[in-house]
């Protein structure tokens, strides 16, 4: 392949420490920017290491699911539900009231017949 | 051999495969390219390749060709982006502009400047091909073999010779008729 303009290089310096520098400079970046995935493909032990890693997160994320409180919106409820029977039973209840509840609870008050 | 050791993670030996191959790897960019930064930018990503690839080269085979074939290679993608983006600036209006900051003045004239009437060899390198003033500045100006510059542009290195002959005897002529012309009597003092 070649192409069809070519320029003149007389803007490149041309003395050794140039090159030295350039050459060092290229070296370590070219190191640096090796791919992850490559440099696990290329070491046993890193694989033992990836996936050791990969289990602990997956035990602290189980483990975080399992310790965390009861949702926010179930503690609010409890403190925003009025404070009548019929009211808190309506409000904080997953199942809806017994009818007897609703035909014998007294309108006014949170005590029951 | 060393691209063997650096195969198998010897960063030393990498390290003076780069030192070893740099110089020829940025002069073909920078040639390719008439950018220094855009130049350093393709060498740096071609060593990177080679870093990464280097356990699936054939040991076997010479190491320059392949080199040099990235460097082309990301090259011509950087070349091809350029010309898009000139594009673009031209449809915005801002075309001359671009181009003008784009644009390098030819100052491997510079060198001759001091022996040689600047106007005739420019006309002379105007006469010669691109591919023929790049190998005859490799070759003639920065010392590089003919046979990696061969590698470098990957073509015959009888070709690059053929180029590097036509170039010189170009700026030849042009000095000798630049010589005579600056003579008031355009006689040679060696002949009289």
């Amino acid at each position: 392949m070649t192409m069809d303009e070519l320029f003149d290089t007389s803007r490149i310096p041309d003395d050794p420490e140039h090159w030295d520098a350039l050459a060092a400079r290229v070296a370590t970046r070219a190191r640096r920017s090796r791919s992850p995935i490559l440099w696990l493909g290329e070491h046993k032990t890193s694989w033992a290491a990836a996936a050791l890693l990969l289990a602990a997160s997956m035990l602290f994320a189980v483990l975080q699911q399992r310790s965390r409180p009861a949702a926010p919106t179930l503690a609010w409820a409890d403190v925003l539900a009025p404070q009548d029977v019929m009211g808190r039973t309506i409000a904080t209840r997953d199942q809806p009231p017994a009818l007897g509840m609703l035909i014998f609870t007294s309108p006014r008050g949170s005590e029951t017949p | 051999m060393l691209l063997a050791l650096a195969a198998q993670h010897d960063e030393r030996a990498f390290a003076v495969l780069v030192r070893r191959h740099i110089r020829s790897a940025v002069l073909l960019a920078a040639q390719l390219l008439g950018d220094r930064d855009d130049a350093e930018d393709v060498v740096q990503d071609a060593f990177t390749i080679v870093h990464e690839r280097a356990a699936s080269f054939d040991a076997q085979r010479p190491f320059p060709p392949w080199l040099f074939g990235i460097v082309r290679r990301l090259a011509q993608n950087v070349r091809a982006r350029t010309a898009r983006r000139a594009r673009l600036m031209r449809l915005w209006g801002r075309g001359d502009a671009y181009e003008a900051e784009r644009s390098t003045e030819n100052a491997l004239l510079e060198k001759f400047d001091a022996a040689v009437d600047a106007d005739a060899a420019r006309r002379a390198l105007g006469t010669l091909s691109s591919m023929q003033r790049a190998c005859f500045e490799l070759v003639a100006l920065r010392d590089v073999a003919p046979e990696e510059v061969a590698a470098m542009h990957g073509i015959a290195e009888s070709t690059v010779r053929q180029h590097v002959f036509r170039a010189r005897k170009a700026l030849r002529g042009a000095l000798t008729r630049g010589e005579m012309a600056r003579r008031p009597d355009g006689r040679d003092d060696d002949h009289g």
